[in-house]
């Protein structure tokens, strides 16, 4: 036990507590009395676990629990969205720079909508009564942690499948990457009128209350993205480094060390997670614990929740809990 | 100075006439330190953010007087917090305490106490177990992060006592956290 040792046991301010306190302190309009906090909490908690948000996306948007800015998050999917997921990789970015992200307030979603062309909405997710339900609902057969086969999901959600194309806009691009503050690279003219296509399959989001375990699962057939030949699937990967802030040189270095077919990248703040990667039946996987940092106790990152992610057999999965690394581990492991 | 001072003279330009005040950068510098201040000392979180909001309250309503003398706001701001938790500890001593070690006793799922945060529950359990003067002593050193000269302007004792204290408050920790790893 030394002075670091004392000192892990700070933790930064709920960033919901911090941004209310400061809105009163300020006058403004949302108001937060002392006698409310816990029950703020208590709801925030709710949110942050079962928000319609949360569980609409697929397995990409799970990522959104470490990367939290919403811009650099937008970016983030863009950018991994053209991946077909067979491992998942981590990349510890600057935090700095997914502030600096987050200033510019890029609304990508906006700004690309003329570009982009809806296949098929996924819809709201919708609750399933049993596993067998979610398995026809979402065609594929859900999978259930065998540690806990006997008991009942507290919570079943089916998420519809979605797909959109993107009609690629260089000139547009070219200026978001200028907007980004990335004035040396250029983004392939071939990409002008390329068609790329995402289909995001059906996803299911089982949640486990417990007596003894708290987790959700998520799970979902890989997403799909079809390219049309003479994209470069490592130019796009480089330049979007850039963008998460890697310099020329390492993000080329990077991008040429990368399978960029199947590799799911997974930006990561440096100050707000610890990420080892581990092995799931077999899988390469990476393990994701919000808070584990010593560097994490100044962040507004404070989450104690770890998330695993791997794929496996044509599956992406996702497991977040709160529980043991090891016991999180384990239970990963077993599912099937 | 502390670091933190430094940094907060960083946001506030002292040297000027007319101090143009950043306070949303002093919110952002001080309030992780109040709230941890209030973590160490009672051990409960809702009750952290309840009693930083109290405090942050009494010193917003009477920051502007502190524009020429800044220096002085870190060690105000603790001043206003230890009061509030004094007034705290006097109105829900026996809930509080209750509370605080039910929760920190209670770590005894697998999927509630990872190694991580058991070590940290463990040690907020021994942070209970010390009497008011030492767990004020750690709260403002660990929590608050100050340093001992401003620990020893707090609380009305001298720096090297506040060392003195200090080093033999986190001897009889690590004495009891061994004892406890021993035990198990």
């Amino acid at each position: 036990m030394d002075d670091e040792f004392l000192k892990n046991y700070q933790q930064a301010p709920r960033p919901e507590f911090a941004r209310q306190l400061q809105d009163k302190l300020n006058g403004g309009t949302n108001m937060l009395t002392t006698n409310n906090v816990a029950k703020q909490k208590t709801w925030r908690h709710n949110v942050m676990r079962w928000s319609p948000a949360l569980i609409a996306a697929t397995l990409v948007l799970a990522l959104a629990l470490v990367i939290a800015l919403p811009p650099a998050r937008a970016l983030a999917q863009d950018f991994l969205n053209l991946f077909r997921v067979k491992k998942f990789a981590a990349l510890t970015i600057d935090p700095a720079r997914m502030k600096q992200l987050d200033n510019l307030d890029l609304d990508t979603e906006k700004l690309l909508a003329d570009d982009v062309e809806i296949l098929q909405k996924p819809g709201e997710p919708t609750q399933a009564a049993s596993v067998q339900e979610a398995s026809e609902r979402a065609g594929f057969t859900v999978a259930v942690p065998a540690a806990h086969s006997n008991a009942a999901p507290s919570q079943i959600l089916v998420q519809g499948a979605g797909a959109f194309v993107l009609t690629a806009d260089t000139q547009k691009l070219q200026a978001l990457l200028e907007i980004a503050g990335i004035h040396d690279a250029q983004v392939p003219a071939q990409l002008n009128g390329a068609k790329i296509t995402v289909r995001k399959p059906a996803a299911v989001m089982l949640t486990y209350k417990l007596q003894r375990a708290k987790f959700t699962l998520m799970q979902s057939p890989s997403p799909e993205v079809e390219l049309p030949q003479g994209v470069e699937l490592k130019q796009l990967g480089e330049i979007g480094l850039r963008v998460l802030g890697l310099s020329q040189a390492d993000a080329h270095n990077f991008a040429q060390n990368v399978d960029w077919s199947s590799t799911f990248l997974v930006p990561i703040p440096a100050n707000v997670a610890e990420v080892r990667q581990v092995n799931v039946n077999g899988a390469e996987g990476l393990m994701i614990n919000a808070s584990a940092t010593a560097q994490n106790r100044r962040s507004p990152y404070a989450e104690g929740d770890t998330l695993i992610l791997w794929a496996n057999n044509g599956m992406v999965y996702a497991l977040q809990g709160s529980g043991a690394a090891t016991d999180l581990l384990e239970l990963a492991s077993s599912v099937q | 100075m502390s670091a933190q001072n430094q940094s907060l003279r960083a946001v506030i330009n002292l040297t000027t006439t007319n101090v143009n005040v950043d306070w949303n950068a002093v919110y952002r510098q001080e309030l992780p330190r109040v709230y941890n201040y209030f973590r160490y000392r009672l051990g409960d979180d809702a009750l952290a953010e309840d009693l930083t909001s109290a405090t942050f309250e009494k010193a917003w309503r009477a920051r502007e007087k502190y524009k020429r003398d800044l220096a002085a706001f870190s060690t105000w701001l603790f001043t206003i917090a230890r009061n509030v938790a004094a007034d705290h500890w006097r109105t829900h001593r026996a809930h509080v305490s209750f509370d605080a070690l039910e929760k920190f006793s209670a770590p005894d799922s697998p999927h509630d106490a990872y190694v991580h945060q058991a070590e940290l529950a463990q040690l907020g359990a021994l942070l209970q177990q010390l009497n008011e003067h030492e767990r004020e002593l750690i709260a403002l050193k660990y929590g608050a992060e100050l340093n001992n000269r401003e620990i020893a302007k707090q609380l009305g004792m001298s720096e090297s006592n506040v060392g003195t204290t200090l080093h033999r408050i986190v001897n009889k920790l690590r004495e009891r956290w061994d004892s406890t790893i021993a035990d198990e």
